[in-house]
């Protein structure tokens, strides 16, 4: 949003920045000028609200305020601008706050919003009212009383008008060709060719443009709603869930949180066919969200149109309560305890790891100091030690940058709520861009994984060839042989490593041409990356996903999908990067992903068994 | 060469260790503590915050709460007041340097029922010295100027124009010297020992208390400025004009609509700071009015 839009609606700088020092002007005397007449020009929209009684002569002062022996604080102070800036701009004080007869003031009641005190109702020519409401409310779920007029428990819980509005204020949008939203003056300019007064075309063109939106931001909604289901101790007492969490933690949820006017709040699925003030329980079959109606709530044309009738049956609300959504919980159990089942044991050993290499045994420094000279050798005969030739680095590079999206585009939208999030997503276009930017990487990892994939097995055919081997025993065989698949030796070197970490023994392991560690990491992509592209397509491609599958896979997918991404970057940052980013030797960076090449010391201290077979000079072996 | 080489690279190699065994560990504890917590239903997590908590947040912490309201072309920030129908836009401007704020609060009146609102709306430009503070018993002030709230040095007249309502950034307050040299009324020894004294509170007895108190208080006068010294037609205690209102504004201010507004409001309200029982009894009736 510009400046200039806040001074066009009377909002100053002060009100802005409070406490804010005042900088020389930037504008000189001429522009001031400008801005005087705009202001001026601007000023008759605001001049709505109607004080016959001066009210405003003291409730104007930001500061009539006290604070009563409950130590609630009662503010009696009226914004003039923000007030006529809504629709109640042409209701009196009094229209509202009618028992207010005498200065001082007596006791005052609360204001009955339901009085017939208002403006004339245009359409009718009668006093207007919010009286329906009142008729609509007891049909509904937030109704104190049943139809047949039993209490409900905790009446006193149920809201009353102020409990989920503050006095609404415009939202017009611009419907002239644009759909922007503000007031479009090239449509206002039109209407006073025939109605006169501008005042009034303003109020009458932000009243209607703002019925033909969201009247309320989503943000509010959700926040309005959390008033009440979001407090533990109201949900407790009527027996319901957390259901501002579980919609948090939805697309729609996040999307509102970034900002997003595209995606339904709870009023666009609770109240999707009625008013808003009849709003039924679920199990009320009048209700939108009920069983039987959530079908044509969902694939209503406005929404998932395209999707099968099973979107229906995914659980908007689901959490992982055992009791409640045991199939969820299952599942999120399974990654919590794969993740830290994986994650802890390494870490764990990574800084013993570490602790060891600050105190190493006298024997390994000096296998590692004999070895790295004879990798110093090699090195110098051969002008390096290639360790990736040129297609694996550029596949290393295309994987760091794919990742790199994804994390970007992803785990803003797992934490949108963190200060930094909305920052990262608007580098990406926001919510309407970075969601297509992430599945465009998404797909184009699964297509470099294919490709991977792709030629291992060319190589493994080319070799079998070689050797006129044939079968699927073969092939078998000859996968199971390629040196990034685990075997005993692997094992035994974990064993040796742990060893050797615990101070239980002097002598490091010999790693071969790939250690253990890079063996696991390896592998674990072939579980992530199929992984998180089936489950990230189920999600995207609900419209084709729920029509072969039940609603319910998608909540598996979900949770799957963002536990193993958690899984996939914890492992990434936890136990990739430190081996490869300021370890000594290979600082700030390790050369291998530029030039293949691995320095002597790290191939000496990773690599030791890879090393020995270098070792075959009769100096060396002397 | 070689042990200063061998030196360095040590260091780097604890540095190293220090800081990946650092990361490692807390971000491990990071991990297990937020997957662990993903796991059952939330509302039984929120539950495990004390009650205390709540209630403290509910008393307090919620006027410090924001709500941003969403409106397509603009947004702003404001206060959350529960159950607060108006909008209000932001807090006013708060005094930074006054310390009687620092024990009475920005909404320091709270005594007098019928008028505590009307009180509290003028210390939005009017400081406590101007009607509680006199240098010498019946030595009322005769000289009045600005102060910047946020320094508290003396300042120009601000500009006093509608629309602004009170917020001026700079408050009224009494002058000694007038004639020589100008310059706010100067509390410094009971500023100075109301600072010690609120850090050293905890450790004093009841009679310390009391006795400390005299003293920050010992300027303050029994029967401060009331309403009607100032909104009267005869004889004003705040010289308006020479602070910078305008003839038309000094004239509203005195004008029969004014005064009979607070005569309205002191009808009601005696000022027996001294006999508080008395003053509940009779204005009790009042007690929800601003």
């Amino acid at each position: 949003m510009k400046h200039h839009d806040n001074i066009d609606y009377g909002i100053t700088c002060d009100s802005k920045h409070v406490g804010a020092v005042r900088e020389p002007p930037l504008l000189n005397n001429r522009w001031l000028g400008v801005l005087a007449i705009t202001l001026v020009v601007m000023l008759p929209q605001v001049l709505y609200a109607v004080d016959a009684e001066n009210c405003l002569m003291c409730h104007r002062f930001r500061g009539l305020a006290r604070v009563d022996k409950d130590g609630d604080y009662r503010l009696f102070y009226v914004d003039e601008t923000l007030f006529n800036r809504g629709p109640h701009a042409r209701v009196t004080c009094k229209g509202c706050h009618a028992d207010i007869e005498k200065i001082p003031h007596d006791n005052a009641k609360p204001v009955d919003c339901l009085r017939s005190c208002h403006i004339e109702e245009p359409t009718r020519e009668i006093i207007f009212t919010h009286e329906k409401v009142r008729e609509a409310l007891q049909q509904s779920v937030h109704a104190p009383i049943l139809e047949d007029g039993t209490p409900r428990s905790s009446p006193e819980d149920f809201p009353q008008c102020k409990d989920c509005h503050d006095i609404p204020l415009f939202r017009p949008v611009s419907i002239f060709k644009k759909t922007r939203a503000g007031v479009s003056e090239r449509a206002v300019n039109r209407c006073i060719v025939c109605h006169s007064d501008e005042n009034f075309v303003r109020y009458f063109y932000s009243h209607v443009t703002t019925r033909l939106h969201k009247a309320r931001d989503s943000r509010e909604v959700v926040n309005m709603c959390a008033g009440c289901h979001g407090d533990p101790s109201f949900v407790r007492r009527h027996g319901l869930s957390d259901v501002i969490s579980s919609y948090l933690e939805t697309y729609h949820g996040k999307a509102i949180l970034f900002g997003s006017t595209q995606v339904p709040d709870c009023l666009d699925c609770h109240a999707s066919h009625k008013n808003v003030h009849e709003m039924r329980a679920a199990a009320d079959p009048g209700s939108s969200t009920n069983p039987k109606n959530r079908s044509a709530t969902c694939n209503s044309r406005d929404c998932h149109h395209s999707a099968g009738p099973a979107l229906a049956s995914f659980n908007v609300h689901s959490n992982r309560d055992p009791k409640a959504n045991p199939l969820e919980f299952g599942v999120a159990l399974f990654f919590v305890i794969a993740t830290l089942g994986i994650l802890l044991p390494i870490l764990t050993l990574n800084v013993l790891g570490l602790i060891r290499e600050l105190l190493p045994s006298h024997q390994a420094e000096q296998e590692i100091e004999r070895l790295k000279k004879i990798a110093d050798k090699k090195a110098a005969r051969e002008g390096g030690i290639l360790r990736f030739n040129g297609g694996l680095r550029l596949q290393h590079a295309f994987l760091v940058v794919v990742f790199v999206i994804l994390c970007l585009t992803g785990f803003p939208m797992k934490f949108p709520e963190a200060s930094i999030s909305p920052f990262i997503y608007d580098l990406f276009g926001g919510i309407n861009g970075a969601p297509i930017v992430h599945r465009i990487a998404g797909v184009a990892l699964l297509v470099g994984f294919a490709f991977h994939i792709g030629q291992i097995l060319f190589n493994v055919r080319r070799s079998m060839k070689r050797k006129g081997q044939r079968g699927i025993k073969s092939w078998i065989n000859s996968i199971l042989a390629l040196p990034m698949i685990p075997g005993k030796q692997d094992l035994k070197d974990l064993i040796d490593w742990a060893k050797y970490a615990l101070f239980l023994s002097p002598r490091r392991p010999y790693y071969g041409h790939f250690s253990w560690k890079e063996k696991l990491e390896y592998l674990g992509l072939f579980w992530g990356i199929p992984l998180l592209g089936i489950t990230g397509i189920l999600l995207w491609a609900e419209s084709i996903s729920t029509r072969i599958l039940p609603g319910w896979a998608l909540n598996v997918a979900y949770l799957a999908h963002t536990y193993e991404s958690l899984l996939a970057v914890a492992h990434i940052a936890l136990v990739h990067i430190p081996g490869v980013i300021g370890r000594p030797g290979v600082s700030p960076l390790s050369s291998m992903i530029i030039n293949g090449k691995i320095s002597p010391a790290v191939l000496a201290e990773e690599h030791a068994g890879e090393v020995k077979s270098f070792d075959i000079t009769p100096e060396a072996r002397s | 060469m070689s042990k200063k080489n061998d030196r360095t690279k040590r260091l780097f190699l604890f540095f190293y260790v220090a800081m990946w065994s650092v990361i490692l560990v807390g971000a491990a504890t990071w991990l297990t503590i937020f997957l662990v917590g993903t796991l059952g239903d939330p509302v039984e997590a929120k539950g495990l915050e004390p009650t205390d908590a709540e209630l403290f947040d509910s008393i307090l912490a919620l006027t410090d709460k924001k709500v941003v309201r969403y409106l397509g072309e603009w947004e702003f920030l404001e206060p959350k007041l529960p159950g607060h129908f108006h909008h209000i836009g932001r807090w006013y401007q708060s005094d930074k340097w006054n310390f009687c704020i620092d024990c009475h609060g920005p909404i320091p009146h709270s005594r007098s029922l019928q008028e505590r609102a009307f009180l509290n709306m003028h210390n939005l430009f009017i400081s406590c010295q101007v009607c509680h503070v006199q240098e010498s018993e019946g030595a009322a002030p005769e000289h009045f100027g600005w102060v910047d709230i946020v320094s508290g040095r003396l300042c120009s007249n601000p500009d006093i124009v509608e629309g602004v309502w009170g917020e001026y950034g700079a408050k009224i307050v009494p002058l000694k010297n007038h004639s020589e040299n100008p310059q706010p009324l100067n509390l410094k020894e009971e500023q100075e020992f109301a600072s010690e004294f609120r850090q050293r509170m905890n450790n004093l007895n009841d009679s310390q208390k009391v006795i400390g108190n005299k003293f920050i208080h010992r300027k303050c006068i029994e029967n401060p400025v009331k309403c009607s010294d100032c909104h009267n037609e005869d004889n004003q205690f705040l010289p308006y004009t020479a602070l910078g209102y305008s003839e038309e504004r000094a004239a509203f201010l005195i004008s029969a609509e004014v005064v009979d507004l607070v005569k309205r409001y002191e009808t009601f309200y005696m000022p027996n700071l001294l006999k508080p029982q008395q003053q509940t009894e009779g204005q009790s009736i009042q007690e929800e009015t601003p």
